[in-house]
């Protein structure tokens, strides 16, 4: 019994962390339905978890064209591999504001996301996460 | 009574797992042939019950070993063994006339379940007591092992590369060099034949066990690989490198699938870096003189039916990762 509170404990942490860390985190399932979406996408996206979850990525960000991001979800469900999504090819998936507005001459975030795969117990595929980072800073320094 | 078995593969590796999976009370007398011209002549010496045929050998593969048994309809039961495990090539066998398909690395349930279809009960050795039969297995090499491992790991990916396109890949023969840095060049300047390419390179990572990889696409196969992802053709550049990218990402995350199995590592690969885009061997050359002093190097080139695409592909294990990656193949010298 001594143990359940400090596992409580961690596990409350774990929660803390996904909702805190810099860096978005969003889980799909396979009809592309947004199950997770953590503080740093409410944050820079304005869009509230309650009215994100269970809604298609499709419809939230109608800009996402669903032929190109399907072809995107395709190794990760085919072959278990991670995919890539990095601003030299696309500058962005989901448009936020430049978090530096002032001192950062950029009209949005620029982004690196990577598809990974997420595994049930028994090692299907069902759903997998999305981690977006910002990359205005290495985008900006690039062209300078 | 024996039970006469021809194994044929190039690999010392694969013959030797193969000899050891067949079960005692077959009671095999097994007889090995290191390429598909090398086990025609034992076909014409004596007959077998069963041959194990591997696919991607050098001299004559398992395609044109099978062709010529048909045509000189020598009578035995084949039953194709490899890692190359596209659909396209299954079907390629089954048409010559192959038995059956198993793929590498043996299952022993599959392998119980062909041996039960093709050999009649009469013919198993139901004694309790078999003097085990000597076979005269090969003596391995450490490269033989990183080439049957690659082999496989190889085979993945065209499997992983055909049915992302639905096309047939023609499986090379993988080359493992230990590298110097200006081996590397060399190997590097062979490959180009003064054609154009871009390059992508990718990191990867998993227990300790670091590399990098280097995928290099010619420049006259890049309008077929549009063709293949039905891009229209008066795309812009942005969708070309999106696709190269991709490709890129779709190998090299099969190949260390594969990989990742046969050494029980998750490899997590990082995101592609793109070196250039039409650019001369020379300049990638010139991005590959990182801070390494030796390289486990594993090269493949990949052609697709039908259509002018080459694709090198290089996985580069660098120093430290060398003793990690031996390490966790000791298993398969070992048990040999």
């Amino acid at each position: 019994m001594l143990n359940l509170p400090a596992e409580f404990e961690q596990f409350h942490w774990m929660v803390d962390m996904v909702q805190n860390v810099d860096l978005g985190l969003v889980v799909l399932d396979r009809d592309h339905n947004v199950q997770v979406w953590n503080g740093f996408m409410t944050h820079h996206s304005g869009i509230q978890a309650h009215d994100a979850i269970g809604k298609s990525l499709f419809e939230l960000f109608p800009e996402i064209q669903p032929e190109w991001f399907k072809l995107k979800t395709k190794p990760v469900y085919d072959l278990g591999c991670r995919s890539f999504i990095t601003w030299q090819q696309r500058p962005y998936l989901f448009k936020c504001r430049n978090v530096r507005p002032v001192t950062q001459q950029a009209d949005f975030m620029y982004q690196n996301i990577t598809l990974n795969p997420m595994r049930t117990p028994t090692g299907e595929i069902r759903s997998l996460f999305l981690s977006i980072q910002d990359a205005t800073a290495e985008a900006l320094a690039s062209q300078a | 009574m024996s039970f006469p078995v021809l194994i044929c593969d190039d690999s010392a590796l694969a013959r030797k797992q193969m000899a050891r999976s067949l079960p005692a009370t077959l009671n095999a007398e097994i007889t090995f042939a290191v390429h598909g011209l090398d086990a025609l002549e034992q076909l014409k010496k004596q007959s077998f019950k069963i041959m194990f045929l591997d696919l991607t050998m050098p001299e004559l593969d398992g395609f044109g070993t099978l062709e010529a048994i048909k045509k000189h309809n020598i009578d035995v039961n084949v039953v194709v063994v490899s890692g190359d495990i596209q659909p396209k090539a299954k079907e390629r066998v089954m048409a010559l006339g192959a038995k059956a398909f198993l793929q590498k690395p043996i299952d022993q349930q599959a392998l119980k379940q062909v041996l039960s279809e093709l050999v009649l009960p009469t013919e198993r050795n139901k004694a309790a007591y078999i003097p085990a039969a000597p076979v005269l297995s090969p003596a391995l090499r450490r490269r033989d092992i990183y080439m049957e491992v690659a082999n496989v790991s190889i085979g993945r990916a065209a499997d992983a590369l055909a049915r992302h396109f639905d096309v047939f890949v023609h499986l090379p023969l993988p080359n493992v060099n230990i590298f110097e840095v200006s081996e590397l060049h060399m190997a590097l300047r062979d490959l180009s034949n003064n054609d154009q390419v871009s390059g992508v390179c990718q990191g990867f990572s998993g227990e300790g066990i670091a590399g990098e990889a280097l995928v290099l696409l010619s420049d006259s196969s890049v309008s077929d690989l549009k063709k293949l992802m039905k891009i229209p053709a008066d795309s812009d550049e942005l969708e070309e490198l999106e696709l190269l990218m991709d490709v890129s990402n779709i190998l090299v995350g099969s190949f260390l699938q594969g990989l990742g199995q046969q050494v029980e590592v998750r490899f997590f690969q990082s995101s592609p870096v793109l070196l250039g885009q039409h650019i001369s061997i020379d300049s990638v050359i010139n991005s590959t003189s990182g801070s390494f002093k030796k390289t486990m190097t594993f090269e493949v080139s990949y052609k697709i039916d039908g259509t002018s695409i080459r694709c090198d592909l290089l996985f580069m294990f660098v120093d430290e990762s060398l003793p990690l990656l031996d390490n966790k193949l000791s298993y398969l010298m070992e048990d040999a």
